[in-house]
């Protein structure tokens, strides 16, 4: 009996020392930060002041943004009037890689609201590479003549859709007796920056530093990493040192934008068309308070030279689709490489 | 002071690690008492909670079910038990706030990898008192589709440190019983009590860089660890995982245990800030490798 009742004691206590020990959970850990109007705005505010990449670059006084906008916040208005500023303020960043993502809405700064489109598929299929293309993995391709030459192209519209390596070395093998190749991005709004690399690399055939990235690492606005230098490997079995055209206009952006700015160090290389839409830094997400998401760049990256183009890469030649000869058929950028490639 | 605290630690490690031989030596050894050692490889499931607050995305709690999945390999005699143990668990998380027709795929995948050789204190037949080092690996993966390319967090500890376990062994008589007028007859049966605390005390944590990403745009960083993911020092992060539990020993002398376990992880570390914790109820099946000696 006196055995028992020790056992029971026994029993009892190592079950109050567990349950004590693990109901110190409530102590430890934080009790979340509180959900309401004033504190998502300063935890969006705070977290773009400390991981933002920009501010120095854009020159944006983010304390004058907090000055004008957190008289716009209080603690009634409703949650349709809160994602509205909050929105405005991160539409400050002018940047694409900027947005604010709610059950109900998901905001977005237009980079390229005020350039002309430069891109018209339905024209190109109808003038100049017919209703017949191939469609290899995410890249149609087909071959233009243009005065008495013959030309590669190939379109590739979004860098989120991926490329093997069986894609580019086929359509890089059925183009080997070309005289030149066009390498359309126009449109192309960005994605996974692995199809760069995959991409890129079938044009050289040594290896080349194409940029350098830094990344944040600390709440100044200019605490960033060392530069790390982006190098580029030859790859493929049919590298093409041809002379190539690289087509653009102000909706490449982020992966569209590194691929220029990766093709554009080639010396084969000439890129025609307008200013890409930027977005050269990789963008972070995060979290408020009320569970609304959101994201921005956290990095910068650098041509080797040191130049920073997040604005935009210029191209080697600008050219603009003309209305006129949008209807008479003619799709100017292309007719500007086809006439460059000829000459 | 630096120097202080690092010799301090170092000291503390080398104790830890060399402790359990000194009362080893007052026990039977040698080829008798390697014969005498009881195998075990449990396999063994679990249930339980996991939450988490990881400020490098998110101020928010999330927290949901956990299904875990075990395995070891334990060795017991007079004068000591080791421990080999793995277990995983996986689940999806929730917040607490509430946004219903928003919903993320928020996944979390668990991993513990434990080592202990403990050493008994003290020569009870009731209690039996265990002190010894531990090695440890703890990796907790957490991913939210909702942060993009921020998706991954993550918080990987390796540590060494110290172990406690108290276990208390005891019988049930034969004997006949009537419940819900059901007959039923009980064998004798041999049961161990026990509670176990893992204590990590010099640690290194792998966590996200600074904005949660290594700098992707590199390729050779895609999958990198840089020096700004790395923190760590002695109780830093605090955890401590502590198990309570019943083995019960069947009549061909493989056994199941039953248990309770409570993990706790903090690491303050301004934004990249992390706590989580577990309760886990779980049930193994402990087999014996070694046959019993007769008596």
């Amino acid at each position: 009996m006196q055995r028992n009742s020790y056992r029971i004691t026994g029993v009892i206590s190592l079950l109050i020392f567990t349950i004590l020990l693990s109901s110190c959970e409530k102590a430890l850990m934080d009790r979340q930060t509180e959900n309401n109007p004033v504190s998502n705005f300063e935890s969006l505010w705070n977290t773009a002041d400390q991981k933002y990449s920009f501010f120095e670059y854009k020159g944006i006084d983010w304390n004058e943004v907090y000055d004008r906008y957190r008289p716009m916040i209080s603690e009634q208005m409703a949650d349709e009037e809160l994602f509205d500023v909050l929105a405005a303020m991160l539409n400050e960043l002018k940047d694409g890689h900027v947005n604010l993502v709610s059950p109900f809405n998901i905001s977005r700064y237009a980079f390229n609201w005020y350039a002309p489109q430069n891109f018209d598929f339905r024209l190109l299929k109808d003038h100049y590479i017919g209703w017949d293309y191939k469609i290899t993995g995410p890249l149609i391709n087909t071959r233009i003549e243009y005065q008495g030459k013959e030309f590669g192209y190939i379109y590739y519209g979004s860098f989120s859709d991926y490329v093997e390596s069986a894609d580019i070395d086929y359509v890089l093998g059925s183009f080997y007796n070309t005289d030149g190749l066009i390498f359309d991005i126009r449109n192309n709004g960005g994605g996974n920056v692995n199809n760069i690399y995959q991409l890129a690399s079938r044009f050289t055939d040594r290896e080349i530093m194409v940029y350098k990235a830094a990344i944040k690492n600390g709440p100044g606005h200019e605490d960033f990493t060392e530069y790390e230098e982006v190098w580029l490997e030859p790859k493929g079995s049919h590298p093409y040192l041809k002379p190539v055209i690289l087509l653009t206009n102000r909706s490449c952006f982020s992966a569209a934008s590194f691929f220029t700015l990766a093709m554009r160090e080639l010396s084969q290389v000439t890129v025609i068309g307008d200013t890409t839409g930027g977005g050269l830094g990789a963008p972070a997400g995060f979290e408020l308070p009320n569970g609304w998401g959101y994201r921005f760049s956290t990095s910068r990256t650098i041509t080797p030279s040191g130049q920073n183009f997040e604005n935009g890469i210029p191209p080697d030649h600008t050219v603009w689709m003309q209305p006129e000869h949008i209807a008479e058929g003619k799709d100017d950028i292309l007719e500007a490489a086809l006439l460059n490639l000829a000459k | 002071m630096k120097l202080r605290h690092a010799l301090t630690s170092t000291a503390l490690l080398i104790f830890l690690l060399s402790s359990g031989t000194l009362p080893a030596q007052t026990f039977p050894h040698g080829k008798e008492a390697r014969k005498a050692r009881n195998r075990f490889l449990m396999i063994g499931t679990g249930l339980g909670n996991y939450k988490s607050i990881d400020y490098a995305t998110s101020p928010l709690l999330y927290s949901g079910t956990i299904y875990s999945g075990m395995a070891a390999y334990e060795v017991e005699s007079f004068e000591r038990v080791t421990f080999l143990r793995f277990r995983t668990s996986y689940g999806a998380l929730k917040s607490n706030v509430e946004t219903p027709w928003f919903n993320p795929r928020n996944l979390a995948a668990l991993a513990t990898f434990s080592y202990n050789t403990l050493f008994r204190l003290n020569h009870s037949n009731a209690w039996y008192l265990y002190l010894g080092p531990l090695a440890l690996f703890d990796g907790q993966f957490r991913v939210n589709t909702k942060y993009g390319n921020s998706a991954l967090t993550f918080n990987t500890l390796f540590s060494a440190g110290l172990s406690f376990r108290v276990q208390h062994p005891f019988e049930w008589k034969a004997t006949s019983f009537k419940f819900l007028g059901i007959k039923f007859n009980r064998r004798d049966r041999k049961l161990a009590l026990f509670s176990h605390v893992n204590l990590p005390v010099y640690n290194i944590l792998f966590r996200p860089t600074y904005v949660t990403i290594t700098n992707f745009i590199v390729p050779e960083m895609q999958m990198a660890i840089t020096p700004e993911q790395i923190f760590g020092g002695t109780f830093s992060p605090l955890a401590v995982y502590i198990e309570s539990g019943v083995s019960y020993y069947l009549q061909n002398n493989n056994a199941l245990r039953f248990s309770y376990e409570w993990s706790f992880l903090q690491h303050n570390a301004g934004d990249n800030k992390i706590q989580s914790a577990s309760h886990l109820f779980s049930f193994g099946l402990l087999l014996r490798f070694n046959p019993v000696k007769e008596n």
